[in-house]
C-alpha cells in the first residue's frame, strides 16, 4: 500500500490518505510547536520534515509522536518551501530568496 | 507490497483546516543540515519538492509548471504546465508515488477548498479530487 501524508498549515498535523484514490484519511503526526507549515517530507524512519515560517529554523524534523527532533538553521537555509528526501537519505530544500534548491546532508 | 517506512509521498495542502490550532513554537536543540550541492531554481516560486523515479521534481506556483530535474547535471530534463481550477488557487505541494509511477500537485483557496491533482511524469493529468471542507 502507498500512501500521500498532507500537512494542514492551520492544524499544525498531517493527514494520511490511501493511493492511488487518495481516500481513507487517517491522522498522522501532529507538530508539537506551532508554525506555518510549507511543503513536507517523510524519511525512511517515519520523521516529517516540514519547511515553515518563522522561528530560528527554516525545516524542523518532527519525530512520529510530534516532538521537534532537529532543525536546519536560517543561517545554513534562509528560507524553505519545498523539501523532499532522496532515496540516498539527502534532504533537498528550496529557496526562493535566492533562487536555488540545496541538497543538504542530515544524518547528524 | 512496499514497506510504509520508505513511502516518499507527501505534500502541503493546507485545505483540511477546519479549526486553527498553534502553540508557542519550541525550537530543537539538535541543528542539522550542512549542504552537499546546489541547484539553480527552475522558478521564482518553488512551493514542493518531491523525489521519485531518479529525479528530483519541483513545481513552481508562479508559472504552474513541474519540473523534472536530474541532480547530478543540475538540469530541467522536462516540464510540464497544471491544472489549476482558477485563479484562486495557489500550489502549494508536490508529491511522488513510485508504486503508482505518480505526480501528485496540491492546490489551496487560501481558505477552505483545495484538490490534489493527479499525472503521469509525462505530465498527462489522470484526475483530481476535491479536499474541501476538512
Amino acid at each position: 500500500m502507498d500512501y500521500l501524508y498532507l500537512a494542514s498549515r492551520s492544524q499544525n498535523r498531517t493527514y494520511r490518505y490511501s493511493l492511488p484514490g487518495i481516500y481513507g484519511r487517517s491522522a498522522g503526526t501532529r507538530f508539537d510547536s506551532g508554525s506555518k507549515t510549507w511543503d513536507i517530507a517523510r524519511d525512511p524512519r517515519g520523521r516529517i520534515w516540514a519547511a515553515v515560517d518563522g522561528g530560528e529554523y527554516s525545516v524542523r524534523c518532527y519525530e512520529t509522536d510530534g516532538r521537534v527532533a532537529a532543525g536546519i538553521g536560517r543561517d545554513i537555509l534562509s528560507s524553505a518551501t519545498g523539501v523532499a528526501i532522496d532515496d540516498g537519505g539527502t534532504l533537498w530544500a528550496s529557496n526562493n530568496e535566492d533562487g536555488m534548491i540545496y541538497g543538504l546532508d542530515v544524518s547528524e | 507490497m512496499r514497506s510504509l517506512g520508505y513511502i516518499a509521498a507527501a505534500l502541503i495542502l493546507s485545505v483540511l483546516a477546519c479549526t486553527g490550532e498553534s502553540s508557542a513554537s519550541e525550537e530543537p536543540a539538535l541543528q542539522t543540515g550542512t549542504v552537499t550541492r546546489t541547484i539553480p531554481s527552475p522558478g521564482t516560486s518553488i512551493t514542493g519538492l518531491a523525489w521519485g523515479g531518479g529525479s528530483l521534481w519541483a513545481v513552481d506556483s508562479a508559472t504552474e509548471t513541474v519540473f523534472r530535474i536530474d541532480p547530478v547535471m543540475a538540469e530541467v530534463v522536462s516540464s510540464f504546465p497544471c491544472e489549476v481550477p482558477s485563479s484562486s488557487y495557489r500550489i502549494t505541494g508536490l508529491a511522488y508515488s513510485a508504486s503508482h509511477d505518480m505526480v501528485m500537485v496540491g492546490l489551496w483557496d487560501h481558505g477552505y477548498n483545495g484538490y490534489v491533482y493527479q499525472y503521469t511524469p509525462l505530465g498527462d493529468c489522470t484526475g483530481s479530487m476535491s479536499m474541501c471542507g476538512g
